[in-house]
């Protein structure tokens, strides 16, 4: 399924801004971005460390608020919710998908992802995701009987289980070797197309950007490039 | 000099688990030297006095003998020394239901056995009207030197003493009545009277009602016992060694479970902070791999590494000192005060031993090595390349094999499967839990059944008197007493020394000869021929044999009866008749005459229960008292106020172990519960950032720590059974059943454990709830 390119942004930030502490230590993390992403879109967002792509990342994924600005997922304003409301939020628009993998240890693939079925109402069949990342036969194994990509792997799982819309990875491929790495992307690129999900995905590599539709390269904060890449019988990039 | 830096800063890091762990070590600490000191105070100062005051090896009672079988008995084989005395209970005029027991002493001059030492003012002079009052009693009754005592002679009239002094006898520390088994300072009192009045008392004289005994050194006891036996017999006698003695008995069950308590008590808490310690430092040794591999890397040696973490449960340990210290006194003293109190034991000693303060900061410094042995080992053998590189994460764990495909929940199976991950973790968790619990459960169990107990006796007696005369009364007796105003029923008892040969063992108590119809025991009624036992004395259809003062009989085991406060065997009132009827060879004619010339008649009773009139307690009791037969009238109401007492006591000392089991337990809790969220809390926030909501993760926590906490209470049960079955050991008297199970208790304590991990997971939770998610989810783990 593609998004319309009539539809409103899925993601819509306007003048966002992050700062942490107060004067005269104040450190500003985003300084007014603005950014519109739209349903299948699957963005990239480079940039050195302190560039500010981690705070970006968190506030799309309501684990923070913005400091100014609006903030616009799914025709909801994160910066208004309360703390139960972006638990909720997280719950049923959003899959994260970690360097780390961050696997239940305790539990196997398929409980894993299982567990985070069990929080919404309609969740997508388990053994069929499982599946469809290549891991049907390693369900029932516990993360650490499982490779750095097979574990990335349940961790995409995991995430899409919930149907969110909106699909967050804070740099997927650092832990896994460039093969891996490049499989578990396309993994992700193909869900983005396939199923109209906003995927953002940050990172350091630069080799990553290959995959992109939407290339986003953060500095001190600000937004310093915004191309998108033309996909197959797409139009030439917008900036 | 960094690295001791380094590790004060990492203690101090952690406040919570610091103080917890360092407060069990403090525990341990307090509770050696404080009951330690008391006990040492108090052992040595009961025996001295035993030595010093010549506390009698053997204790002859009889009806009455004449004064020469002193010198006969002097001069046995074996006897060192002999105080021939009069022993005779009454009645004071000033303390309705109140049993005094006069002891004739010389005076002047010190009985040569039983010696009497004044605690304040004075020694008997020798005047007639003087009285000392035993120390035990002294205060439950407000007598001073200088008071007035007016005691009943056999006609019931009042004879006037002068309390000229408060005063120790050894056998009389704790005010136990004879037959009694548990101090009763507010229903007995001691009193020594000059001979002389303890003779007119007693209504009779130129004889002795007790012989006190010492025995040459190396005496054969048994021999002069037997001997004893011979030349006593036909005075009704009842022989009782030193030790057997019901107050030495009860000083020492008190002070040797004052001894075991000192040494188990200490070494629990001391365990208990090991085992939080070894918890504490293996995760500590964990999160601090990277920098142990750089630090070996750099050229630390092995040593260093191993002293370092050694460092960390030695620091807690003498920070649990310092904590623990300055309560060993206080709490000395308070046990003192309670055995001096309640038991009359004399004390002394210092109740801060220094060498006692080192031993117990000595043995909370190897507790504290030992638990961190296995992590400061495991610490200084990591290789540092490996080391640097991380952990890596578990294959499959313990928990792999926890397949749990019957359990649909996923959120369960990571419960289930969680205590898995740690196993040794878990295990020194469900260790120090096990602690605690039975720490709780062991008390929990005995106060459930002194409270059953004291509910029993309450039922079984339904009278409002006991009336106990000097000497056997025939049934007309009871048909006076029913004559007296305000007596509305009346039943006899018969109560008879015996020794039952059962199971091979022969063992000293009395016949209870209840009357076929009686009402005022709440008892079951044996058969003619048959005998009840208690608490499982005897099997069931067993043929027992009972040696009575004047004959045996044998009877048969028809079954066991709850009988509350002593264990004797219940008979039918002839078979305990027949128990003092001469031998049968003697034929009938001359077994009635003699049975007649020694006890003036055939069918005896010993006691009589009499139900009153409402509010006529006083008129009775005032009737009774001019009544020259009636040795003393026992009222169940005073009784059960000294019951009351005594009960009061357990749970006071009952409530201190439960706060501590408490405090013990929140303190291992949390210090398992901080590790387990700091090395979990990764994973945690990932839930939270998956969706979880943070009162969902919370309780997933929290099920996990409970169903670890309740684990632990499986070995608790049998652990706190045996604990208390031996503490319960000595008090066969009092808690004839022993400790049993008890399902409310259980589920109480199990409660408790709840409450624990409540309380002890609050401050981890709310820690978990704080958490930074972004930040924390990013973490290597």
């Amino acid at each position: 399924m593609m998004a319309s390119p009539n539809t409103r942004p899925h993601v819509d930030l306007a003048d966002v801004s992050k700062w942490y502490g107060r004067e005269p230590v104040r450190v500003e993390a985003l300084a007014g971005v603005d950014l519109q992403l739209d349903a299948g879109e699957f963005a990239v967002v480079l940039g050195p460390s302190g560039s500010g792509k981690t705070t970006l990342l968190n506030l799309m994924g309501g684990l923070d608020r913005p400091s100014g600005g609006r903030l616009r997922v799914a025709g909801r304003d994160l910066g208004s919710l309360s703390d139960a409301e972006l638990t909720r939020y997280r719950r049923e628009h959003v899959g994260f998908v970690f360097q780390f993998f961050n696997l239940v240890p305790t539990l196997t693939a398929l409980e894993n992802v299982l567990l985070t079925a069990g929080l919404v109402e309609a969740p997508r069949d388990a053994e069929r995701l499982l599946d469809a990342v290549g891991l049907g036969e390693r369900a029932r194994h516990f993360p650490g009987q499982l490779s750095g990509g097979e574990q990335q792997r349940v961790a995409i799982a995991r995430a899409l289980v919930k149907n969110p819309s909106l699909i967050l990875a804070d740099e997927p491929t650092g832990s896994l070797d460039s093969e891996i790495g490049a499989r578990v992307l396309e993994l992700l690129r193909r869900l983005a197309r396939d199923e109209g999900r906003t995927v953002v995905l940050v990172t350091h590599n630069e080799a990553l950007t290959r995959f992109a539709d939407r290339l986003l390269r953060l500095r001190d904060g600000r937004v310093v490039e915004d191309r998108r890449r033309p996909r197959a019988g797409e139009g030439p990039a917008r900036r | 000099m960094m690295l001791a830096r380094k590790l004060l800063r990492d203690l101090l890091r952690r406040p919570g688990q610091s103080v917890a762990l360092a407060l069990v070590f403090g525990l341990g600490i307090a509770a050696f030297t404080g009951t330690r000191a008391a006990y040492q105070g108090l052992e040595p100062a009961t025996r001295d006095l035993y030595q010093r005051l010549a506390l009698p090896d053997l204790v002859a009672s009889v009806t009455f003998a004449p004064v020469r079988v002193v010198r006969e008995v002097a001069a046995l084989p074996g006897v060192a020394a002999v105080q021939g005395r009069v022993a005779v209970d009454t009645s004071s005029a000033e303390h309705p239901g109140v049993t005094v027991r006069a002891v004739g002493v010389p005076a002047p001059g010190q009985p040569r056995v039983g010696g009497v030492e004044v605690v304040r003012g004075r020694y008997l002079s020798g005047e007639p009207d003087e009285a000392l009052v035993a120390e035990g009693a002294a205060a439950y009754h407000g007598l001073e030197p200088g008071d007035t005592l007016r005691l009943r002679d056999p006609d019931g009239e009042p004879v006037e003493f002068r309390v000229v002094g408060v005063a120790r006898q050894p056998e009389h520390l704790s005010m136990i009545p004879p037959g009694g088994f548990m101090a009763m300072p507010n229903s007995y009192l001691v009193t020594l009277l000059p001979e002389a009045s303890a003779t007119r008392l007693l209504g009779r004289a130129g004889g002795v009602t007790e012989l006190a005994l010492r025995l040459s050194p190396g005496a054969d006891e048994a021999a002069v016992t037997s001997a004893m036996r011979e030349l006593l017999g036909r005075y009704r006698l009842v022989l009782t060694s030193g030790r057997d003695l019901p107050s030495v008995r009860n000083i020492r069950s008190h002070v040797d479970m004052l001894g075991s308590a000192a040494l188990v008590f200490p070494l629990l808490f001391l365990t208990a902070g090991a085992l939080g310690g070894a918890i504490l430092l293996a995760r500590v040794v964990r999160q601090e791999r990277g920098l142990i591999g750089l630090l070996r890397a750099s050229g630390f040696g092995r040593a260093r590494i191993s002293t370092h973490y050694l460092g960390y449960t030695l620091v807690l340990a003498a920070f649990g000192a310092a904590l623990g210290l300055p309560f060993a006194v206080p709490l000395a003293a308070a046990v003192r005060d309670i055995f001096t109190a309640d038991l009359g034991t004399p004390a002394q000693g210092a109740l801060w031993r220094p060498e006692l303060a080192l031993q117990a900061a000595l043995g909370a410094l190897v507790a504290g090595a030992l638990a961190a042995l296995g992590p400061a080992w495991s610490a200084a053998r990591l290789p540092p390349a490996e080391a640097m590189r991380g952990e890596r994460p578990a294959v499959g764990g313990a928990f792999g094999a926890l397949r749990l495909a019957g359990t649909k929940s996923v959120a369960l199976r990571m419960v289930l499967r969680n205590p898995l991950r740690r196993p040794l973790r878990t295990l020194a968790s469900l260790a120090g839990v096990t602690l605690a619990a039975v720490l709780a459960l062991a008390p929990a169990l005995f106060l459930a059944e002194v409270d059953r107990v004291e509910e029993r006796v309450q039922s079984v007696r339904r009278y409002d008197l006991r009336v106990v005369p000097r000497l056997p009364q025939p049934e007309e007796w009871l048909r006076s007493l029913a004559r007296v105003p305000g007596v509305t029923r009346v039943e006899g008892l018969l109560e008879v020394p015996v020794d039952i040969d059962a199971n091979g063992e022969t063992r000293r108590t009395y016949a209870l000869g209840l009357e076929a119809g009686g009402e005022l025991l709440d008892l079951p009624r044996p058969g003619r021929g048959e005998a009840l036992l208690v608490g499982g004395a005897g099997a069931v259809g067993e043929r027992i044999r009972l040696s009575g003062p004047l004959a045996a009989i044998e009877a048969t085991v028809a079954g066991e009866v709850d009988y509350p406060l002593g264990r004797p065997v219940l008979l039918a009132v002839e078979d305990a008749q027949r128990l003092l009827q001469p031998p049968a060879i003697l034929g009938d004619a001359m077994r009635a005459l003699l049975g007649r010339a020694l006890l003036g008649l055939e069918d005896p009773v010993t006691a009589a229960l009499l139900v009153l009139e409402e509010g006529r307690t006083e008129q009775v009791l005032a009737s009774l008292a001019g009544r020259g037969e009636v040795a003393r009238v026992d009222d169940r109401r005073v009784e059960q106020e000294d019951l009351q007492r005594v009960f009061r006591l357990s749970r006071a000392f009952i409530g201190v172990m439960e706060a501590f089991a408490l405090l013990l337990g929140v303190a291992l809790i949390y210090n398992a519960v901080a590790v387990t969220a700091l090395e979990r809390h990764r994973e945690l926030a990932t839930l939270r950032v998956l969706g979880f909501h943070a009162h969902e993760v919370g309780v997933l926590f929290l099920l996990e720590t409970v169903a670890v906490s309740l684990l632990a209470l499986l070995p608790a049960v049998p652990l706190a059974l045996w604990v208390s079955g031996r503490a319960v050991a000595d008090f066969q008297d009092f808690l004839p059943a022993g400790v049993p199970l008890d399902g409310p208790t259980l589920l109480w304590v199990a409660l408790g454990a709840v409450l624990a991990v409540l309380l002890a997971s609050a401050p981890p939770v709310r820690e978990l709830g704080r958490l930074h998610l972004a930040e924390v989810v990013r973490e290597r783990e």
